[in-house]
């Protein structure tokens, strides 16, 4: 019964924000303010410098969508309100949204007018839905008056991040989190006390994570499979894509589609590409010889957990995370001390080794309807402040200097009875968990920043494994393509029904439903579903913008 | 005369056989209805014994993937764990009160809309149940819902709650031809007797429609008891939610995750089987001890009203 409700509403729910959107879309652009603040200087500051202390010269309350997660409840214990408060003036008020359905929600909001000021917790890309009602600022447009944003943007080159979320309009309209280097966390974990017992070396590329699972198949029959996945497969898919020079995983890395050669500036759709068919034969003669487990695209991640912790798999798909996890159960299944787990370096493939993705992370949208708000300079000062500033960042994952933590060479110590068990950081005796008990490191606020900060939650073991994946050689990434609302909408029924295909396809091949004879009927179909048009009219509007921009 | 008497026989016999044939056919399909029955009982308790089964195992059991229907390595640590967190009783307790209101608001409204809407001499009564009909196939969508309530300034309260699905059309429809059933000579000679049309109602249907009052506050009680997206929708503080919320943030929070990718996954941190289950058997529980009580009535209550005449 639930279920039906579910559905019926997100149906409707989509069907509403289209009307909405058309609606609102005839509405004039409510990016013309632009940068005069002329009677919205309220409580802001004459000047912000970069890495200066925002404190608004009036005491403000600014609403802002939280995300509630399930792993980290928001509590009335969390000081990390009131340390905000004491730190800029300004009171954040919570609208407090179940993880669960914090996009449902979010879109209801925005759709309905009622969307708070600060909406955090928006991964580039979602803000698309948006631009078109005009709800959400354009946050190009206000970047001058965002010191510490610019500045990081100038100083770690990000500009062609910044190209992946530019609309038809040219603008942005989120404001994203930012990294210094390319965040990688998602590999292989490897019993690698299997493979020294064997006399296996750790695999470093795709051919030879083959030749190993060969050996490990011959060496334990029992395990029918030594390589079964979580993720439904898709995060492998897509780590391997990479190194073949295509996109892959269902809702992982396919993403549109479209990759892009900056060579030519051109778009093209990649799973019909001679290098996606390699990565789907590759995958295909694991499966066929036995080597990985068929049921790695269907399982939950319980199952494919259970398989590796009680010893019936040897690799299986994780992040940092997920590997602490691996750890605590295979502590109750195999004992502890009778196993090694490890990350293993990403597989290189015909590309080398080489690691994709953009360097932006989740960020936040602001409300169109605070341009109009007599402290809306100081609402950006203090957006600069809490989300880019290196002071703030180390606030808000490690609380108060001094009474959380103490810094010294670029280590981060608790102090005595305080811990951060999510992340490993368990003195014995500490009673207050800094995120469970006093809200900080919670995902709302702490994503992004210097290397320095975003490791300084790492324990060595993850240290040296991003060591050595700093020295891959990043992949530049692809820039979105700048639809209008009207565009999107027709290219969003041709990329679903082609994804699908994709998709299916991708499973029909690897899993020897279907021949790869039968290859060049797959890509028709998908010319038949509009394919050319969707990669022409892609082509088409990148290039307009980009004479609009030049 | 004959040919009437042979005519008689003749069917007679031929009713005989069809009798015998039918039971025999009766059998069989009796003995094939069961079996299907219990496979349908066994597939639809297993996944319930099951969960109640990990609430008392230990995490061990669970990530090995070994715990079916009977407990494995005892472990009640959970159940103190789960009610020992202060947001899951404040929200159970929403639950309750939301819950109660919910019914009984619902109850109110419904018996009088289908008593009103029973009676054929009341004027316009096919516009009423037109408007009523007319709201189960289309509704005014979300947004327009959420813009009208939070325009009522009924958001964050539990009015926003219990108000806006006060009245199921179908609930309404049940009792309207249940009471239509009713002899009309009891309410003739109430009104003789000087009771007015609400003295009538109170004093002599409501005590005759026992059975499908409980069926409908057993309807309602449930629905209410297991919605969570109304709440989802207009509520914006965790004190306010019912436990469903809470129940479907743990649950559904790992398996969205799944589903939105690499973004989503990386920033949760998995909640044990074992606290999943305990909240789930928590949550389901009272309802589970209302059901054996109202069943009886649930089963005629149903079944009245459904066939007319």
């Amino acid at each position: 019964m639930t279920m039906n409700l579910t559905r019926r509403n997100v149906l409707a729910l989509g069907f509403a924000s289209v009307a909405v959107g058309v609606l609102a879309g005839c509405t004039s652009d409510p990016s013309s303010s632009k940068d005069s603040f002329s009677g919205k200087t309220k409580g802001a500051m004459d000047k912000l410098g970069v890495n200066e202390q925002f404190k608004a010269t009036v005491p403000l309350t600014i609403s802002m969508l939280f995300q509630d997660n399930p792993a980290y409840p928001k509590k009335p214990t969390w000081v990390i309100w009131k340390d905000i408060d004491k730190k800029t003036n300004v009171t954040l008020k919570p609208t407090v949204v179940p993880y669960a359905d914090y996009q449902e929600k979010r879109s209801l909001l925005i759709n309905s007018g009622n969307a708070p000021t600060i909406i955090a917790k928006t991964y580039p890309g979602e803000e698309a839905q948006f631009v078109g009602g005009g709800a959400i600022l354009a946050a190009s447009d206000y970047t001058k008056s965002m010191p510490n944003f610019t500045d990081k943007v100038k100083k770690w080159k990000l500009e062609n991040d910044l190209a992946t979320v530019r609309q038809a309009d040219g603008k942005f309209y989120l404001f994203p989190g930012l990294h210094e280097t390319l965040f990688v966390d998602y590999t292989l974990a490897a019993r690698t006390d299997v493979l020294e017992a064997d006399g296996l070396d750790v695999p470093t590329t795709w051919d030879e994570f083959r030749t190993v699972l060969k050996a490990l198949k011959k060496n334990h029959p029992e395990s029918p499979f030594p390589f079964s996945d979580r993720f439904k497969g898709a995060s492998s898919l897509n780590l391997a894509a990479v190194t073949y020079g295509t996109l892959a995983g269902e809702n992982w890395g396919i993403q549109n589609g479209l990759t892009f050669d900056h060579k030519s500036e051109k778009f093209s759709f990649t799973p019909a590409s001679k290098q996606f068919k390699e990565l789907l034969q590759y995958f295909h003669s694991l499966v066929d010889e036995g080597l990985m487990d068929p049921e790695s695209f269907t399982q939950t991640d319980d199952q494919a957990q259970a398989k590796f912790a009680t010893g019936k798999s040897f690799f299986i798909n994780t992040n940092a995370q997920t590997l602490a996890l691996y750890r605590q159960a295979m502590d109750q299944t195999l004992g502890t001390g009778k196993y090694k787990v490890e990350k293993i370096p990403n597989l290189a493939g015909p590309l080398g080794k080489v690691v994709g993705g953009s360097r932006l992370e989740n960020g936040v949208m602001i409300s169109s309807a605070a341009a109009k708000e007599p402290w809306f300079e100081a609402l950006l000062q203090f957006v600069d402040w809490l989300w880019y500033s290196d002071d703030a960042q180390k606030f808000l994952k490690w609380g108060e200097k001094g009474v959380t933590y103490t810094e010294s060479n670029g280590k981060y110590t608790l102090e005595p009875g305080y811990s951060l068990k999510s992340y490993g950081f368990n003195p014995p005796g500490a009673k207050t968990d800094i995120r469970l008990d006093m809200g900080f490191s919670v995902g709302n606020f702490m994503y992004g920043g210097t290397t320095a900060i975003v490791n300084s939650t790492m324990d060595k073991e993850e240290l040296a494994w991003q060591k050595v994946m700093s020295s891959y050689k990043q992949l530049p990434p692809a820039p979105g393509v700048p639809y209008t609302q009207a565009q999107r909408q027709q290219a969003t029924l041709k990329q679903t029904a082609l994804i699908d295909t994709a998709n299916t396809a991708t499973l029909d091949f690897i899993l020897g439903k279907q021949d790869f004879d039968k290859w060049d009927d797959y890509v028709n179909s998908l010319k038949q579903k509009g394919m050319q048009s969707y990669v022409d009219n892609a082509n088409k509007y990148y290039a307009q913008v980009q004479k609009k921009l030049s | 005369m004959i040919n009437v008497e042979r005519l008689t026989k003749a069917q007679s016999t031929r009713r005989r056989s069809v009798v015998l044939s039918r039971s025999r056919g009766e059998r069989i399909f009796g003995v094939i209805n069961v079996a299907i029955l219990l496979l349908a009982v066994a597939v639809t308790l297993y996944p319930f014994l099951n969960v109640i089964a990990e609430s008392l195992s230990s995490e061990k059991y669970i990530a090995m993937g070994g715990v079916t229907i009977w407990p494995r390595g005892w472990n009640f640590d959970t159940y103190g764990v789960v009610m020992s967190d202060p947001t899951f009783w404040i929200n159970y307790k929403n639950t309750v009160l939301y819950t109660v209101v919910a019914t009984a608001i619902s109850m109110f409204l419904s018996t009088l809309f289908a008593y009103a809407i029973s009676k054929h001499e009341l004027k316009g009564r096919g516009t009423f149940i037109g408007i009523a009909v007319f709201t189960m196939f289309f509704s005014g969508g979300l947004i327009p819902n959420y813009v009208l309530v939070n325009g009522l300034h009924m958001t964050n309260t539990i009015w926003a709650v219990v108000i806006p699905n006060a009245i199921s059309v179908f609930n309404v429809l049940v009792m309207k031809s249940f009471f239509e059933n009713m002899p009309r000579d009891l309410e003739e000679a109430a009104s003789i007797d000087g009771l007015s049309v609400y003295g009538t109602l109170w004093r002599v249907v409501l005590p005759l429609s026992k059975a499908v009052i409980a069926t409908m506050i057993l309807f309602y009680a449930v629905s209410n008891w297991n919605s969570w997206f109304q709440a989802f929708i207009y509520m914006d503080k965790s004190d306010l939610f019912p436990v469903t919320i809470y129940l479907r943030n743990l649950i559904a929070g790992a398996s969205s995750a799944q589903t939105s990718g690499a973004n989503a996954a990386s920033d949760l941190t998995s909640i044990s089987a074992n606290i999943k289950a305990v909240t789930m058997v928590l949550t389901v529980l009272p309802i589970l001890c209302i059901y054996p009580f109202i069943q009886r009535y649930f089963v005629s209550g149903v079944m009245l009203g459904s066939v007319k005449g």
